[in-house]
């Protein structure tokens, strides 16, 4: 009953492993993926698991530090993903694709 | 503030396991679009943990910015890009499509659900209690008050991007 009572009672731990999770299947869709969209994708994941932990470390120390930090991390994920889908925009019209294999054509 | 719903076990699991799952969806799908879609709702998940741990700004925030702006953003490239290519292969796979409607569409009415029983729970928490208004107070004096230049960098930060974005889409054009 003990490994039972450890697991119903939801702590800071739940909350960071969540966060972490979220951050490795974004870092694993950026390594995966070969769109560049997706990846872009992966970029927003692994930001929101920062988030978590973030507001997550905030509510356990009871300050609102960690809300500030997260929202300045959501504030500079949304001008990432500004800049990010213009790149992807310019290279598509280039290459009538977002495959990442056309990155490597970019020089010069 | 609602401090009991974050550490609620029936809470936490559903909504851990909703949002991971739909995590997993971006890596595992087939299409961009689809990979979105699951990014979408990944991102409310995110958004209701973030108003059952009391940070009531950010959850609307995330649901506002994140799952409004961004992601209608990404819809928009989406569709600029190939869209013959996605909606053909989202609308005329027809079984697959439908599969997806439903899965989405549980996905929504849990998330209603657990929704309104949390709050048939906790109303009388919100209701009651002025600590969300203190907290949201107390993020205002904090981000207006220490963090100001901080701030106003983020505001020169965007509108650079902005400026960027226009700037990068119209050269090219031999034209102008």
């Amino acid at each position: 009953m003990m490994g039972l009572e450890y697991i119903f009672d939801v702590t800071l731990q739940h909350y960071l492993l969540l966060g972490m999770l979220l951050f490795s299947i974004g870092l694993l869709v950026i390594m995966v993926k070969r769109n560049l969209l997706i990846i872009l994708m992966g970029v927003e994941l692994m930001l929101n698991g920062v988030n978590v932990i973030a507001v997550s470390f905030g509510h356990y120390t009871n300050n609102v530090e960690g809300q500030i930090l997260a929202f300045f991390i959501l504030t500079v994920a949304a001008a990432e993903a500004g800049v990010g889908l213009v790149i992807a925009i310019s290279i598509f019209k280039e290459f009538k694709s977002t495959h990442i294999s056309n990155l490597t054509k970019l020089k010069g | 503030m609602v401090t009991g719903l974050a550490q609620n076990a029936f809470f936490f699991f559903p909504l851990a396991g909703f949002i991971i799952a739909m995590a997993l969806g971006v890596l595992f799908s087939d299409t961009p679009i689809r990979a979105l879609i699951s990014l979408i709702m990944s991102m409310l998940g995110i958004g209701i943990l973030f108003l059952a741990k009391g940070a009531v700004f950010l959850g609307g925030a995330q649901f506002a910015v994140y799952a409004g702006a961004v992601m209608v953003l990404f819809l928009m490239v989406l569709m600029l890009m190939d869209v013959n290519e996605v909606t053909d292969k989202f609308f005329k796979d027809k079984a697959s499509a439908g599969k997806f409607v439903k899965v989405g569409s549980v996905g929504i009415i849990l998330g209603l659900s657990m929704g309104a029983l949390s709050l048939k729970t906790y109303s009388n928490a919100y209701q009651n209690n002025i600590g969300v208004t203190e907290a949201i107070k107390n993020l205002a004096m904090t981000l207006f008050k220490r963090h100001m230049f901080l701030f106003e960098l983020v505001g020169v930060l965007l509108f650079v991007i902005a400026v960027a974005a226009v700037a990068v889409s119209r050269s090219g054009r031999e034209e102008l």
